[in-house]
């Protein structure tokens, strides 16, 4: 046996050498193993064999090739190199051989990939987003400083654009459930993804030539494999925007990832929830934090978010009413992150004494982007309007902001907003990603951009903390001078 | 295949070398005699044994022949080998420097005592 086990050791030796000396070294064995017998001998004759083996395999193969000799010790660097170390030629069974091990190789790598799970795609919001509940990406707000955006607000078309992260919204939801487990995101999925794009963009982009333009520069990139090196879905979608975007001219578009699995159909308003938004709500006095009167009879409202009208129509009313008293109004929208266009609306309605037209990206009917003005008990028509602006007025309050601005009818005062891109309507294209994009045909009357990315800008440049203070300084000049 | 050079004449090389300078033997023979004169210090393996006796073939410092008639049948079809003259010039020579550098070994005192 062991006899055996020596001739099988042997075959490592170069194929010449072993030609010379096989039939001598087994009768050197077998002559020791003859001679040293007992455990102890036994085990010390194979260390010596095996010690043998060891030091002379390298000087015996180098003295059959001796380019080998300097290559080994040249090649110190780690890389690797390979030698022919048989000068016979590569016989058929070896070439059996490798090939039916190159198959077994590849047959495990495609079981493990298929069936070894999947490897998780992590992105650094998954810390952020541990809870566990499906959100709408499209109703994506401000780092307000409040910290209540754990409702999250699920909808389509204008109304579901403008809900705000803040909670008001009657039809949030929130839908707790297992973590999805996450795809591979992969070149047929970027492509699913990219096709997806272009599918919207013909369906819904009211300009047909822009969306072709787009089209071909999605392709074209795909094709020259811009997308190849990017493995974080997240930053794919960032850059499939960007690139939308300059393509456009069009800051409204916004490709979006979410690691949830996105609804495909938004869940529709549960009474009992929305009865507890409305006390909720109502409860908070709808967001407007505070209906004041400055020196010099300047009014001063406070307004956190815009809330439904149907539901704070009365609140809306009282404050309004009560400012209209005010020979000046300062409307403080330093924290307001948003809310419902139709709130945009009413509360615009009251400072014209005629209808006036109040662009609005998302709105695609004529009809409603005239406000109704003049309202009943409406004082403040032509009286001076100051809005306080910040980096966290967001989304409807910039809407709110910039018409305003933009009829020369109130005064910003503060900082850039936030420049909020909710302002098309959302599109699903897959369990994970989606398009927001704006379909509305009426085009923005005046030469600014709209708040989309780069915000509304003031009128008056002050740092947000000062912004009252100025406000009121500059509505007492007006009066004064009235 | 390519001759591995003897200068500096490996140990193994020289040790079978002066094995064979008293009388022909084959493998086993080499390797017990080698064992023998190094005090057991030195056990050749069968890959250190026939790689040495291949390149002193190649260098002809030795060369096989038949076993002598004194041995058994199965003992002489082994492969003996001889020392040849190049073979025991060169042994010599090793021997020769060997001493030299014993004797300036001892020039230099390194050793402990006059018995060596």
């Amino acid at each position: 046996m062991s006899e055996k086990i020596y001739a099988f050791l042997f075959r490592l030796f170069p194929a010449r050498f072993r030609a010379a000396w096989h039939d001598e070294a087994l009768h050197l064995f077998c002559d020791r193993a003859r001679h040293e017998r007992g455990f102890i001998k036994s085990l010390l004759l194979w260390i010596d064999l095996l010690a043998d083996i060891a030091v002379t395999l390298p000087r015996i193969y180098s003295s059959e090739d001796p380019s080998l000799l300097p290559a080994a010790t040249a090649n110190s660097s780690g890389v690797p190199s390979f030698y022919m170390l048989q000068r016979q030629p590569i016989q058929p069974r070896s070439y059996a051989m490798g090939t039916i091990l190159s198959v077994v190789a590849i047959a495990v790598v495609i079981v493990l990939l298929n069936h070894g799970g999947h490897v998780p795609i992590l992105h650094p919001s998954a810390a952020e987003d541990a809870g566990g509940f499906t959100v709408d990406p499209w109703a994506t707000g401000p780092a307000s400083g409040d910290g209540d955006a754990e409702t999250i607000a699920i909808g389509r078309g204008t109304a579901g654009a403008a809900q705000s992260a803040t909670g008001a919204n009657p039809g949030a939801t929130v839908v707790f459930k297992d973590r999805p487990r996450l795809p591979l995101f992969d070149a047929a999925e970027k492509h699913r993804v990219i096709e997806g794009i272009i599918a919207n963009l013909n369906q819904h982009y009211p300009d047909a030539g822009v969306a072709r333009t787009i089209a071909g520069t999605l392709r074209l990139h795909e094709g020259l494999g811009y997308y190849r090196s990017i493995g974080d879905p997240a930053e794919f979608a960032e850059l499939v925007t960007r690139e939308i975007r300059e393509s456009s001219h069009d800051l409204h578009f916004e490709v979006v990832y979410s690691r949830d699995v996105l609804r495909e159909d938004p869940a529709p308003a549960v009474p009992v929830e929305d009865a507890i938004y409305r006390q909720v709500l109502r409860r908070a006095n709808c967001n407007f934090e505070k209906v004041d009167f400055l020196p010099h009879n300047v009014g001063y409202l406070k307004l956190d978010s815009f809330p439904p009208p149907d539901v704070c129509g009365d609140t809306a009313i009282a404050a309004m009413k009560t400012v209209s008293r005010a020979d000046a109004l300062i409307i403080d929208l330093r924290d307001n992150s948003g809310g419902q266009p139709e709130m945009v609306m009413f509360l615009a309605g009251w400072l014209f004494d005629e209808p006036a037209f109040f662009w609005n990206p998302r709105e695609n009917s004529a009809a409603n982007i005239w406000t109704h003005s003049p309202m009943a008990g409406s004082g403040l028509a032509g009286k001076p309007v100051y809005i306080l602006t910040s980096p966290r007025t967001w989304s409807a309050a910039e809407h709110f902001s910039y018409d305003l601005k933009m009829l020369h009818r109130a005064t910003l005062v503060g900082e850039t907003t936030g420049g909020a891109t909710d302002v098309g309507v959302f599109h699903r294209i897959d369990d994970h990603f989606g398009i927001g994009l704006r379909e509305s045909r009426v085009p923005n009357p005046y030469p600014v951009p709209d708040w989309a990315v780069h915000g509304v800008s003031p009128d008056v440049a002050v740092p947000a903390s000062h912004a009252l203070d100025s406000a009121e300084m500059l509505a007492v000049q007006r009066i004064a001078r009235r | 295949m390519p001759k591995r050079t003897l200068d500096p004449l490996p140990s193994a090389a020289f040790q079978i070398l002066l094995a064979l300078a008293q009388e022909d033997l084959h493998g086993y023979g080499i390797m017990r005699q080698v064992a023998e004169q190094t005090g057991n210090r030195m056990h050749l393996g069968p890959g250190t044994l026939y790689s040495s006796i291949q390149t002193l073939l190649e260098h002809k410092l030795i060369e096989e022949v038949d076993g002598p008639e004194s041995e058994p049948a199965d003992a002489r079809r082994r492969r003996h080998y001889r020392l040849t003259s190049a073979g025991r010039k060169l042994a010599r020579g090793e021997a020769e420097h060997l001493a030299e550098t014993l004797r300036t070994a001892r020039a230099r005192k390194i050793f402990r005592g006059d018995y060596v």
